[in-house]
């Protein structure tokens, strides 16, 4: 599905870029292996797959001058620009009278933006572009979390017992299942994959895996288990505070803001339209980074939005699903909180939620299975997710870890 | 016609024939490009282009003559692929897309740039180094194509 969305998206944006620059007569995107990714609505399939097999075919060739960044074709009336982003070829004919730079400043800046904003959104996404293409200059166009806007918390320290302990990971810290679903509800999809461990007393950091506490009783009382190992890494004790942070995946430091008017003109499309006048300096102000990202959100994403609307991905808690069914019963069979089957009902109202599919958000293991409300109230708009342990075994996942979960509608 | 200069690098086509790949001697040089006046006359320009540093060579081929000069010539044959793959990759995307004639290719490599000129007869393939200005040594080609 994530390719599925990432594809949309991409040709949502060459379709955009085609708009703001009518030059551009057509515009496709492939791999490196042939995979057609996205093609605009002016460009025929057929035209596409010859033009992409003899820039495939020239880049095998250009490994005597260390293989393609960019290609160009000029010809009398138009030309043809190729650029690479990593795996990535995207391909644009435009007429000669097009302004070149502002032709290739909107390639460069709208595909790795949108591949990235994709990733975001599906961390998992397979075959993902990798860094090179994401890592481009002009692609800080959307404030999300950034490391320094991650809230730490304090908690005490506690002792794993002996016999906690011996049962318990000692490279684990153990935290309350309050925090966790704090953290879900607070930076939504986004895989948490560790813990960032911080004593204010000797201004030592760890970073370590983390599980919800095995019992109960060390809940809601602003307490952290962690093992002597971890306690000696950070050379404190039990009763000492320990500030607490979640590790997200990739969380973007966006405290670099553009230092010069060439990322000022970088930030969105409307601005480079008026990319002249910034130049000659004429005072047309731009819109503020904010307007731009959420006119760029807008255009850019405007059939992703409803897409995702439709078929909403939530991040939940795994519990294990015990009792009969668990244990002996019907093992494709999962145990969903009972506010999310709700919202769900909300969403696609007569439609019939037939199944859910569940993925595991590091490995990218995923299983369809049948669902019901979990019965304890409990555990009511906590987030949570109950597995049978051997469906948890097929998906390389266990008590405490983060799932994503997406409904499966007719 | 053609300035004197050393060829030691240089290697000569005709028709298929190596002529000379030491040196080559002026008087056939001139000999075998009077029926080419503009192939003699290029090659004169990409021998002064030559010169800049950053320029690692050329291919300057037509129907009859080849001439290849490149600073490390265990590449010629990889050089020589590209260039020719290239002309052929720029007709077909060209009868594609309906671009018009080809004019120029530019190349960006990892390591290296090229850039190639469709002149009709004569075609010119440029290897230089990323950092070298290609506008420029289009602009020194452009005067005495249009001479």
């Amino acid at each position: 599905m994530s390719n599925e969305a990432c594809n949309l998206a991409l040709k949502n944006t060459i379709n955009e870029i085609r708009n703001v620059c009518p030059g551009i007569s057509h515009t496709f995107i492939f791999r490196d292996n042939g995979e057609i990714l996205a093609v605009d609505d002016n460009t025929s399939e057929d035209a596409v797959n010859n033009a992409q097999e003899l820039i495939r075919a020239l880049e095998e060739r250009a490994s005597a001058v260390g293989g393609i960044e960019s290609l160009t074709f000029r010809g009398s009336k138009a030309r043809i620009d190729n650029l690479k982003f990593d795996d990535l070829f995207v391909t644009s004919i435009s007429s000669n009278e097009s302004e070149e730079k502002t032709v290739s400043n909107l390639i460069k800046v709208m595909i790795p933006t949108t591949l990235k904003v994709m990733q975001r959104i599906y961390p998992s996404m397979k075959d993902k572009p990798q860094e090179a293409a994401l890592n481009l200059k002009p692609t800080n166009l959307e404030p999300e979390t950034k490391a320094s806007d991650i809230q730490a918390s304090e908690f005490t320290v506690e002792n794993l017992t002996v016999f906690g302990g011996f049962l318990n990971d000692p490279e684990t810290a153990y935290i309350d299942v309050a925090l966790i679903v704090e953290w879900t509800e607070k930076y939504g999809d986004k895989p948490i994959e560790a813990i960032i461990l911080e004593a204010p007393s000797t201004g030592k950091t760890i970073q370590c895996k983390f599980r919800p506490f095995r019992e109960k009783k060390y809940e809601n009382k602003g307490l952290i288990q962690l093992s002597e190992k971890i306690q000696t890494n950070l050379n404190i004790r039990k009763g000492s505070k320990v500030l607490v942070k979640p590790l997200l995946e990739n969380p973007q430091d966006l405290d670099a803001t553009p230092k010069d008017k060439h990322e000022t003109i970088k930030l969105s499309k409307y601005s480079l339209i008026r990319e002249k006048n910034v130049e000659d300096n004429t005072s047309e102000k731009l819109e503020t980074p904010k307007e731009s990202v959420e006119l760029l959100k807008a255009d850019l994403f405007k059939e992703f939005e409803e897409y995702k609307q439709e078929v909403p991905i939530l991040q939940v808690l795994v519990e294990n699903l015990g009792g009969f069914v668990g244990r002996l019963g019907n093992h494709d069979f999962v145990r969903i909180d009972n506010i999310v089957i709700a919202r769900w009902k909300e969403i696609f109202g007569e439609k019939e939620i037939k199944a859910v599919i569940v993925k595991e958000t590091i490995s990218g293991k995923e299983i369809q299975c049948k669902f019901q409300a979990i019965k304890d109230s409990e555990f009511d708009g906590k987030s949570v997710i109950q597995i049978p342990e051997k469906l948890q075994e097929v998906l390389g996942t266990t008590k405490g870890a983060l799932v994503l979960i997406k409904p499966v509608v007719e | 016609m053609v300035k004197k200069r050393d060829m030691s690098e240089s290697l000569t086509v005709q028709e298929g024939a190596v002529i000379e790949i030491q040196e080559i001697q002026e008087d056939k040089i001139t000999q075998c490009y009077t029926e080419n006046s503009e192939y003699a006359e290029l090659l004169g320009a990409i021998q002064e282009i030559k010169k800049h540093k950053d320029v690692v060579g050329y291919i300057l081929k037509s129907d009859s003559n080849a001439t290849v000069d490149l600073d490390d010539s265990t590449k010629l044959i990889d050089y020589a692929m590209l260039s020719s793959q290239t002309f052929d990759a720029a007709r077909s995307l060209s009868e594609i897309f309906k671009i018009g004639d080809s004019e120029s290719i530019l190349i960006e490599g990892k390591n290296l740039k090229v850039i190639c000129l469709d002149l009709g007869k004569n075609k010119i393939s440029i290897f230089m180094e990323k950092s070298c200005d290609h506008f420029g040594i289009l602009r020194a080609l452009i005067p005495q194509l249009s001479s």
